[in-house]
């Protein structure tokens, strides 16, 4: 079965917004794939799957982390021909 | 020693009869040396002059180590937990130690280790399972630990946690479910369908 996608660059911020709160908290997800994110009907975004996570995690490992999303999300839309 | 009884006689007595092979013994001074099947002399071996291997007096104070009671087939409960991780039994048990106090029902697998649940008061639940036999209850007892740390995001960033437990042979960690809907899918439902389709949707 094919879903009709409708990304929108809201996803993307509130993707990005989301692992922003997490990494304030000190937590690193540590296992950044399209799985473990979920987009409500009100494009909310909500993360799952916190068992590769890490507690008080250092700065630079949330700044790599950070970077991993930027990049998932770049080749998400990229691979959507959504380049706006 | 032998006068000290006839040998006709018909009512010796033992210490009587012992006197008597003893003198025989004491008559006899040809060596007559323990043999085996084979006709081959059986020396025996003197113990060693150590308490190593003497059997010891058990321990007055010596307490048993504690152990489960062996699981209750009622047909009713879950099956039991893999003894593969039944370690002694904690004075001060974990959450993952003690059993779900809620119980689940309708499980649907969702996939990987994913299932929807419906709890006791009808709510749906998001469960995890961990096999028990494979994984220590170490691995559910971090993600909890995690989502307590987030705990002022439930329900916004990330789902709500309900609960910790066992069930059956399982690590069980219950999360509030989150509605997804299909015709707005996750990425991973997105990322399927750009797989799966010829063309990029659009």
């Amino acid at each position: 079965m094919l879903y009709q996608v409708k990304y929108t660059p809201q996803i993307g911020r509130n993707i990005v917004k989301a692992f922003k709160q997490i990494h304030a908290r000190g937590v690193l997800h540590g296992d950044v794939r399209p799985e473990n994110i979920l987009v409500r009907p009100d494009q909310s975004v909500v993360v799952i799957d916190f068992e590769m996570s890490e507690l008080m995690a250092p700065r630079e490992a949330l700044m790599s982390e950070m970077s991993e999303v930027k990049h998932l999300l770049a080749s998400f839309i990229h691979s959507l021909g959504v380049y706006s | 020693m032998s006068d000290t009884f006839r040998i006709d006689s018909t009512d010796p007595t033992i210490l009587k009869l012992l006197y008597f092979f003893s003198h025989l013994c004491a008559m006899d001074t040809d060596q007559h040396p323990e043999v085996n099947a084979q006709g081959n002399a059986i020396y025996l071996r003197s113990a060693d002059k150590t308490t190593d291997k003497a059997p010891k007096i058990p321990d007055p104070n010596y307490l048993p180590p504690h152990r489960l009671p062996p699981p209750v087939a009622d047909g009713t409960s879950t099956p039991r937990r893999s003894p593969r991780f039944h370690g002694p039994v904690d004075d001060n048990p974990g959450p993952d130690d003690e059993p779900l106090p809620r119980s689940v029902t309708n499980l649907a697998f969702l996939g990987c280790k994913g299932w929807r649940g419906t709890l006791d008061d009808g709510s749906t639940v998001f469960a995890k399972l961990w096999d028990g036999w494979k994984m220590p209850a170490s691995y559910s007892e971090h993600e909890a630990n995690v989502y307590y740390h987030l705990r002022d995001l439930w329900g916004t960033v990330v789902p709500a946690f309900i609960g910790l437990g066992q069930w059956g042979f399982c690590h069980i960690l219950l999360l509030s479910y989150i509605e997804v809907d299909l015709s707005f899918p996750s990425l991973i439902n997105s990322v399927l369908c750009y797989t799966k389709s010829s063309t990029p949707p659009k």
